[in-house]
């Protein structure tokens, strides 16, 4: 007999509506699984036999066929198992089919049929979802996970064999509520701008960075406290709003890193690299590319922290997705879209010793001048065109260190990045754009300079010899510092700062 | 001396197929490589039978000892059949046929078609 029923596949983020079909026909014992099955679905058979087996039901000998439609496409992952030993009990006139119609199935199972959580169950309820399908059938382990999406029936099952009896008596299913808002501010960090003495320059930087995602440099000898302070930038950026979250969650969930913690979903992403990092491990790779760093910190942060020292292919390959918002993965089983809009934030010392530029009090650069030169070479032009804010991290001084007086928090600043953000949102209306992603023809449109501010820009391109993209990035930054001031035209005083934040000495090219 | 289990079943077998109206052509045809235990003729098909004979299925039903080695063997020996009596236009099809010795009367399960 035949039967029918409905899982999805998830290839890198792109979530396909597979049907499993069953046929049992007389003939010698026999289990056929085909649709282009990868190895760990073909494993299926073994694990879907002794599942059903040690159910108190029986697996047929006969000659069963599985087909996984379309056949066209391949099927990787485990998460095949329910959906094909709920088939081959339903052909078998084991199990009542009636209330499964309509109804996607996803779960591993393990030999005792008991059913395991898989991977990439959000990306997969949001497709079908949006595909007009109202019910699942998913495993316990994934629960948190499936509650986070709106408005589905959902049936959370442990066991094989309780989900057939469950069946047969009349199944519940749960109706999931969507992600819960609680307004709490966001839990205490155990790490605080507070604890940054001085460095007042490099403190506003990281807030116009916030308050835009912009992306920046520090440039500064050792021990200046820029690791320092690029740890503490996700407490002064605001919260991941629903959609938001829903994207980074539904990569790390393909990417099989989501975390029980459901509060944690709405903090931003901060992904720091060791600077051994290879290109792949950036943007994502593997026969069936799965997302890399630089997707894992979309709507975050993605600190270099070194940037001199990582491979200079591996920092090459940031370029594009830094201008498009997405990275473009091509490999043998396809080409793959990953979204990859994230804030680079960016910490180096000025040369090999640490010291140049920086000299005072005794300590000073002992690198020979070619030295320095190559050390800043190591990090391409145009990658340093498309950094928006330079900003160099001073040795702190002695006072500064032992003061009394504390320095501004995370939350009072992070309520100011918040202040400067709704301005923005309200000028751009629903469509949710931050100023680090306008167009040239929205910059047009959205970024008025003062008169006094456009003699100066006119200046500075000129004496700065600034490209077209530097001019952009520009606009961008001071739009973001007059949001900060809530001024709706940009004043010279903006773009001064602007301005400022992009001298930077130690990137003369000679 | 007293017939084995296994060849009382291909007797018993036999009998069933007579009693459904297949010719049988050869019992027991033996190559180098391998036997058919039943080659019959029904109809417009050639008919090859593997007769598999159980007194218990603690160690898994007499359809399941029918590997895809054994079947290939059996491909190859109906093959050479083929060839030497000359029939090389005419339908063929593969049977097993199991015997189930628990209890008597002797139960007969017929899997037409099965390779």
């Amino acid at each position: 007999m035949l039967a029918k029923v409905v899982t999805a596949s998830l290839i890198g983020l792109q979530v396909v509506k597979i049907d499993v079909e069953v046929d049992t026909a007389n003939g010698l014992p026999a289990v056929n699984i085909v649709g282009l099955p990868d190895a760990a679905v073909k494993e299926s058979r073994d694990r879907v036999r002794a599942a059903i087996d040690n159910s108190d039901m029986e697996f047929p000998m006969q000659r069963v066929t599985v087909n996984l439609a379309p056949a066209d496409s391949r099927k990787e992952g485990t998460h095949f198992d329910l959906p094909i030993a709920m088939a081959v009990l339903l052909s078998t006139e084991q199990a009542n089919g009636n209330p499964l119609k309509d109804t996607v199935i996803i779960g591993e199972l393990s030999l005792d049929g008991t059913v395991m959580g898989v991977n990439g169950v959000l990306p997969m309820m949001l497709e079908m979802k949006a595909r007009g399908y109202q019910r699942m059938i998913l495993p316990w382990d994934n629960h948190q996970e499936a509650m986070l999406v709106e408005g589905i029936h959902c049936y959370f099952v442990t066991h094989l064999k309780e989900l057939v009896t469950d069946l047969a008596k009349g199944i519940q299913f749960e109706l999931t509520m969507g992600m819960k808002i609680d307004e709490e501010d966001q839990a205490s960090l155990a790490e605080d701008f507070c604890e940054i003495s001085g460095q007042d320059s490099l403190k506003r930087a990281m807030e116009i960075v916030a308050a835009g995602s912009h992306n920046l440099m520090m440039v500064g000898p050792p021990g200046s406290g820029k690791t320092m302070a690029a740890r503490r930038l996700p407490g002064i950026l605001p919260e991941l709003g629903f959609e938001e979250s829903m994207e980074v969650a539904a990569i790390y969930s393909a990417a099989g890193l989501l975390t029980k913690d459901v509060h944690s979903l709405k903090t931003r992403p901060f992904r720091a690299p060791h600077h051994t990092a290879s290109a792949v491990s950036l943007t994502g790779g593997g026969r069936v590319p799965r997302p890399g760093e630089i997707s894992l910190s979309h709507h975050g942060v993605l600190f270099l922290d070194e940037l001199p020292e990582f491979d200079k292919r591996t920092l090459e390959i940031l370029r594009q997705p830094l201008e498009d918002g997405h990275v473009t993965v091509s490999r043998s089983a396809g080409t793959f879209s990953f979204p990859a809009r994230f804030m680079m934030i960016g910490a180096m010392n000025p040369c090999p010793c640490g010291y140049y530029g920086f000299d005072e009090k005794g300590q000073h650069c002992h690198c020979a001048p070619y030295q320095v030169q190559r050390y800043a070479h190591r990090i391409s032009g145009p990658l340093m065109d498309r950094v928006d804010l330079f900003c160099e991290a001073r040795r702190i001084e002695y006072e500064d260190l032992t003061t009394t007086k504390t320095a501004e928090s995370s939350a009072t600043i992070r309520k100011r990045v918040m202040k400067a953000r709704a301005f923005q949102r309200e000028r751009y209306g629903m469509e949710n754009i931050k100023n680090a992603y306008l167009s040239p023809s929205q910059i047009k449109q959205y970024c008025q300079l003062e008169s006094d501010a456009a003699k100066l820009m006119e200046t500075a391109f000129d004496k700065m010899k600034l490209s077209a993209r530097a001019y952009h990035r520009m606009m961008k930054v001071s739009r973001t510092i007059a949001d900060m001031d809530l001024s709706e035209v940009i004043e010279e005083k903006h773009l001064a700062e602007a301005l400022q934040f992009r001298t930077n000495q130690h990137f003369q090219r000679s | 001396m007293k017939p084995s289990m296994g060849k009382l079943g291909e007797l018993e077998a036999k009998k069933y197929f007579e009693r459904k109206g297949y010719v049988i052509l050869c019992e027991n045809y033996r190559s180098r490589i391998g036997e058919i235990d039943l080659v019959t003729f029904f109809k417009d098909t050639l008919v090859f039978i593997e007769v598999k004979s159980r007194k218990s299925t603690k160690y898994g039903l007499p359809r399941e000892s029918v590997t895809p080695h054994k079947q290939a063997t059996i491909r190859k020996v109906a093959m050479l059949y083929i060839k030497h009596h000359q029939m090389k236009k005419v339908k063929m099809r593969f049977d097993v046929i199991e015997v189930y010795q628990e209890k008597d009367p002797w139960r007969i399960n017929h899997i037409p078609n099965a390779f």
